[in-house]
C-alpha cells in the first residue's frame, strides 16, 4: 500500500462529498433566510435577482483560477484531497507550502508523497488540516462581538459611527493598492487596465443597464487577458 | 464625549436576523471544523496509516508559526467587511481573490451599505452563491480533470491567473471614489488613508511589503486609519454630509 492507495480511495471521496453537501445545504439555508429578510426590509425581488446574477458571474473567473490550482496540486496529491482543500478553506499557495513543509520534514519530496508509505500522505492531510484551522476557530469565537460591535458604533454614534465603519474598507485599499502599484510593472498595468475598463463599462451600463450585473466578470476577463500582454512586454 | 455623540441614541438594538446569522454561523463553523478534522483521522483509522509524532512535528511547527498569526490578521481585518457572512467565507476560503470582492460588488449592485442589516444580508446572499459556484466548478473540474489539464495548464491561462488580484482591485477601487448609495456620505474620506497608503507605498518600494504580508499590514493600518479618521473628523476636515446622488429604494 502506498500514499496513492488512500489518496484515491473511495472512502476519501465519500467523506469529501459529505462535507461539501453539508456546506451547500448550509449555504442554501442561509441564502433563503437572508433573501427573506431582504424582502422584509424592502429590497426588491429584482435587486436580489441582480445580486445573485452578479455573484455568479463575478465568481466564475476566480473559480477557474482556483480550478487551475486544483489541477496543479492534484499532480502531487491525487485528485480527491486537493478537491476538498480548494473547495473549502485552502488556497493553492498555502496548500502547496503545507504539503511541502510536511514532506520535506519527513525527508521526501512533494512529488514522492503518493509513492511513499501511506503514513506520509496521512501526515500531509493532518498538517494541512490543523495548520489552517486558526482562522475558522477565531471567527467562531470573535466574529459576532467584533462585527456587531462595529454595527452598533455605526448606528449609535451619529456621524462618527458612519466615518468609523467605513475605515476598514478604506484601510484595505490603503494596503493593497500601493502593493499592487509598486511591486512590479505588469501588476500595476493590469490594475490600471482594470480601472479604465470599469469606468468604460460604468458609462456603457448607463445606456445598457443589463451590463451592470456583469461588470466585474467582464472586467476580470479583459484585464486578465491584458495581463498576458503586460507580462510579455515588461517582465 | 463630543456633542455630536451625546445626541446619538444611547442603546442600539440589532436586527434579529443579525443575531440569527451569527448564532447559526457559529454552530456551522464548529461542526465544519470538527468534520474537517475528522476526515484525515477516519482515513488513518480505517487504513491503519497513522503518522508518527516525529513525522507530523516539523510540518506542524512550520505551518502553524505562519498560519496562526495569519489567522489573527485575517479575522481582525476582514470580519468588519464581511459581517455575518464571515463564517461561510472563512469555511470556504479564497477571501481576497473571490469572496470579499463578490460581496462588495453585490452591495454595490443592491445599493446597500456595509455594517447595516441590508448590507449584511446582501453580503451573505453573495457569499452563499459564490461558495456554491466554486464548489460546482471544482466538482466539474474533478469530472473533467483529464481534458482540462491541457487547457488550464496552458501558459497563457497560467500567466493570466497570476494577475487576478490587480484585476479584482482595479474593479473594486473605483467604489471608494464615489459617494455611495446612502442618504449621507463621508466627505474627504480619502484623506483618512493618506498616511497609511504613503507608509505602505514606502515599505513596498523598499522591498519590505508584498501581497503576502497584506494581512499583517492591515492589522497595523486599520488602527492607524481609525486614529487619522478620528483626528480629521474632530477637526471637521472629514465630515458626514447629505448625498445629492441618493435615491431612496422603492418600498422605503
Amino acid at each position: 500500500m502506498t500514499g496513492a492507495t488512500i489518496a484515491n480511495s473511495p472512502l476519501l471521496y465519500i467523506l469529501i462529498a459529505i462535507g461539501l453537501v453539508f456546506i451547500i445545504v448550509f449555504a442554501l439555508y442561509s441564502f433563503f433566510k437572508a433573501r427573506k429578510r431582504c424582502l422584509e426590509l424592502g429590497v426588491s425581488e429584482e435587486t436580489i435577482s441582480n445580486v445573485v446574477k452578479t455573484s455568479i458571474t463575478s465568481s466564475l473567473v476566480p473559480s477557474l483560477a482556483i480550478l487551475l490550482g486544483f489541477i496543479t496540486l492534484s499532480v502531487s496529491l491525487g485528485a480527491a484531497w486537493p478537491w476538498w482543500r480548494l473547495s473549502v478553506i485552502g488556497s493553492l499557495s498555502y496548500e502547496i507550502m503545507a504539503a511541502d513543509y510536511t514532506a520535506s520534514g519527513i525527508g521526501v519530496s512533494l512529488s514522492q508523497v503518493l509513492s511513499s508509505d501511506p503514513s506520509v500522505f496521512a501526515a500531509v492531510m493532518i498538517v494541512m488540516t490543523v495548520g489552517v484551522l486558526s482562522g475558522p476557530v477565531l471567527v467562531a469565537i470573535l466574529a459576532e462581538k467584533y462585527s456587531t460591535g462595529i454595527m452598533k458604533v455605526k448606528s449609535g454614534k451619529g456621524d462618527w459611527g458612519q466615518v468609523f465603519s467605513g475605515v476598514f474598507y478604506l484601510a484595505m485599499f490603503a494596503v493593497y493598492i500601493p502593493i499592487l502599484i509598486f511591486t512590479e510593472l505588469p501588476t500595476a498595468l493590469t490594475l490600471f487596465t482594470s480601472m479604465i475598463l470599469t469606468i468604460l463599462l460604468g458609462i456603457a451600463s448607463k445606456k445598457l443597464p443589463v451590463l451592470a450585473n456583469f461588470t466585474m466578470a467582464i472586467v476580470l476577463i479583459l484585464s486578465m487577458a491584458s495581463s498576458v500582454m503586460w507580462d510579455g512586454l515588461f517582465k | 464625549m463630543s456633542k455630536k455623540e451625546k445626541t446619538a441614541a444611547p442603546k442600539v438594538q440589532l436586527d434579529p436576523f443579525i443575531h440569527w446569522s451569527h448564532k447559526t454561523g457559529r454552530v456551522f463553523m464548529l461542526l465544519f471544523v470538527l468534520y474537517t478534522f475528522c476526515i484525515p483521522l477516519i482515513i488513518c483509522a480505517v487504513y491503519g496509516c497513522w503518522p508518527s509524532f516525529k513525522q507530523l512535528l516539523p510540518g506542524l511547527v512550520s505551518i502553524m508559526a505562519l498560519m496562526v498569526p495569519t489567522g489573527f490578521a485575517e479575522v481582525g481585518s476582514y470580519t468588519p467587511l464581511l459581517g455575518s457572512s464571515s463564517y461561510l467565507t472563512f469555511a470556504t476560503g479564497n477571501l481576497m481573490n473571490l469572496k470579499i470582492p463578490c460581496a462588495m460588488e453585490a452591495q454595490k449592485v443592491a445599493k446597500v451599505e456595509q455594517n447595516t442589516t441590508e448590507g449584511d444580508a446582501i453580503a451573505l446572499i453573495s457569499t452563499c452563491v459564490s461558495s456554491i459556484v466554486t464548489i460546482v466548478v471544482l466538482a466539474l473540474g474533478l469530472l473533467l480533470i483529464a481534458p482540462l489539464q491541457g487547457i488550464l495548464q496552458n501558459e497563457v491561462v497560467s500567466t493570466a491567473s497570476g494577475y487576478i488580484l490587480p484585476a479584482l482591485f482595479g474593479c473594486m477601487s473605483l467604489g471608494i471614489l464615489g459617494r455611495g448609495n446612502a442618504p449621507t456620505y463621508v466627505k474627504n474620506k480619502l484623506l483618512i488613508i493618506a498616511i497609511p497608503a504613503l507608509l505602505v507605498s514606502l515599505l513596498t518600494i523598499a522591498g519590505i511589503a508584498s501581497s503576502g504580508m497584506a494581512g499583517y499590514l492591515l492589522l497595523i493600518m486599520i488602527p492607524l486609519s481609525i486614529l487619522c479618521a478620528r483626528i480629521l473628523w474632530k477637526k471637521g476636515i472629514v465630515k458626514v454630509v447629505e448625498n445629492p446622488n441618493y435615491n431612496a429604494p422603492e418600498g422605503k
